[in-house]
């Protein structure tokens, strides 16, 4: 797990970065009424994982794709 | 997804999984998100972290391949059946100048393309937030902007 969530985490950010980056979100996010996806801002300034943001899309419409030997 | 599945569409790219390494981890996460963003959906959800793009659900596919084989052997490669056209169009744009094994190329790009997807709508607020994305993010703002430019200019990923 520890492995997997290196690639997350960033124990330096810095709160100021997490304020910035949040408005900056919330600011785009708005933006997406009319888009066919939703997008979700989730933020965490947990300073234990340090994320500092997140943005998580969730699609409405999951079109996947079939597959065959190449 | 089945992870021999998603270990046949990387093996189009790569030649060897190795999942320790970061730049690796970090090349499938854009590749994948890449085909996303080109219609070429293989079901991950992706959120915005500090490297760009990122699904922990691709990560853990991708370790569960390089669990069960080692640099690809017995995995064949693997087509989008329904996408054939556009897949072969993506390997080569991905193959022009080596951007798949280019990390800085890959993570700009994709986060680009998600921010654009977002809302962002100016280049402007999409280079000022890639800068920010992560404190020890170095590279100049001239290299970012020969990308994006370079990008919109060839069309295919726009």
């Amino acid at each position: 797990m520890t492995e997997l969530m290196e690639d997350i985490f960033n124990p330096t950010t810095t709160t100021a970065t997490t304020m910035e980056t949040v408005e900056s979100l919330k600011k785009a996010l708005n933006k997406t009424q009319t888009s066919s996806a939703l997008f979700i801002a989730v933020t965490d300034s947990n300073e234990e994982n340090g994320i500092i943001s997140i943005v998580k899309e969730k699609e409405e419409v999951d079109i996947l794709l079939n597959f065959e030997k190449a | 997804m089945n992870p021999i599945i998603l270990g046949g569409i990387l093996r189009n790219f790569y030649d060897s999984l190795d999942m320790a390494q970061f730049d690796m981890r970090l090349k499938i996460q854009k590749v994948v998100y890449l085909m996303k963003a080109k219609d070429m959906n293989l079901g991950y959800d992706f959120s915005l972290y500090l490297y760009g793009p990122y699904s922990i659900e691709l990560t853990r596919d991708a370790f569960q391949i390089s669990d069960l084989v080692k640099n690809f052997s017995g995995i064949d490669k693997v087509i989008p059946s329904d996408k054939k056209e556009d897949f072969s169009k993506f390997i080569l744009e991905l193959e022009k100048d080596s951007r798949k094994d280019n990390p800085v190329w890959l993570e700009i790009v994709a986060s680009y393309l998600f921010l654009k997807r977002i809302g962002y709508e100016s280049d402007k607020e999409i280079i000022k937030r890639i800068k920010e994305k992560r404190p020890d993010f170095n590279i100049p703002e001239d290299e970012i902007k020969k990308i994006i430019k370079e990008i919109n200019e060839g069309g295919f990923f726009i």
